[in-house]
């Protein structure tokens, strides 16, 4: 019920008369049943009696209980509302999803992620290409060396070609044929 | 208000637990070792070989994968593996090896790149008591060192020295 529907009731009560100092704004038949009305009025105000309330405080307690019984669950559920989007079943299902998603996109991104070739094909024969390729020889190195015997002199020799590296040991004692070293 | 209460927390606790195990159980899971892991040792294999210019003599078949390197820079003809000696190599750890009565080989293994190496050790060869020479050196697979040691009769002494992977 909006405010314009509100002023009838308020003129009728008395509360809101039509204004008397614009009598001529209204026409002669509004005018006449303005003062219908509020004869009416104060005949209803004079000889009828509003009911009294046994207990108006109860009634107003109970009112109001009622009335916040039915706002506090939609309270409640506003309040709660992002929480119970948390719940650990929905986390729980929430993390196994992600770690699932995590290694089908890994599997799916990655090469070399799956440990057979999804495409046969060019892709197969690529990677037999890269499986034949000789991997990379390496010599071995000789970072320090030296010999406490004075009658030993020690030098390295190297050969790439031959991919041979030689600790080379000059100065050490003759073994003659017959020596056994067994 | 505690026994009110206690159904739901039980609740919350068999969630929450689930949810640790479907998250961190896969985590922590412990998975077979790869190439790629962490390696902690390798194997040693030293010899002594003789060479010399016998063409009745063959070379033995411990050295035919080093035969064609042998015969470039040593130039002889045959080669004959007088006795060989194997052990596995720890990292810090000094391991003897004997390939014969009278030479002796002292390594320790400082430190690898991978467990196809390069592997460095510290290397030491022995006469007897007699330190001949000590050295440094970094070995990989198929990557052996050669040490060319004292003249015998009309020919050679060679010690070899190879470190691999640990199987």
């Amino acid at each position: 019920m909006n405010q314009h529907d509100m002023e009838p009731m308020r003129w009728a009560d008395g509360e809101n008369p039509p204004s008397k100092s614009e009598p001529d704004a209204l026409s002669e038949t509004q005018q006449e049943a303005a003062r219908e009305f509020e004869a009416l009025g104060t005949f209803l105000r004079q000889h009828h009696e509003q009911p009294r309330l046994p207990n108006p405080d109860f009634f107003a307690h109970s009112v109001m209980e009622t009335i916040r019984r039915e706002e506090k669950p939609t309270s409640t559920a506003q309040s709660a509302g992002w929480w119970s989007r948390f719940s650990p079943l929905r986390m729980a299902w929430s993390g196994a999803a992600l770690i699932a998603a995590g290694v089908a996109l890994a599997f799916l991104l990655i090469p070399g992620a799956e440990t057979q070739p999804r495409f046969p094909g060019p892709i197969q024969y690529r990677t037999e290409r890269l499986e034949v390729q000789p991997q990379p020889f390496y010599m071995a190195e000789i970072t320090q060396f030296r010999s406490h015997d004075p009658e030993v002199y020690v030098s390295v020799y190297r050969s790439s070609p031959d991919r041979v590296t030689v600790l080379w040991l000059d100065g050490l004692a003759y073994l003659p044929e017959a020596h056994v070293v067994q | 208000m505690v026994w009110r209460i206690y159904p739901k927390l039980m609740w919350c606790n068999k969630q929450f637990l689930l949810f640790v195990f479907l998250v961190f159980v896969p985590m922590g899971a412990p998975g077979q070792e790869t190439a790629d892991s962490p390696a902690t040792g390798c194997k040693a294999w030293t010899a002594v070989v003789k060479a010399e210019n016998d063409p009745d003599r063959e070379t033995c078949q411990e050295l035919q994968p080093y035969l064609s390197q042998l015969q470039h820079v040593f130039g002889y003809t045959s080669y004959r593996l007088l006795g060989e000696d194997a052990g596995e190599l720890s990292i810090g750890k000094t391991v003897r090896l004997t390939p014969t009565r009278h030479y002796q080989f002292n390594l320790t293994l400082q430190s690898m790149e991978a467990s196809d190496g390069p592997y460095h050790l510290d290397l030491e060869l022995h006469k007897e008591e007699r330190l001949l020479v000590e050295s440094e050196v970094k070995l990989a697979s198929g990557s052996p060192l050669f040490i060319r040691g004292p003249q015998w009769g009309s020919g050679q002494l060679i010690f070899l020295v190879r470190a691999e992977r640990k199987e």
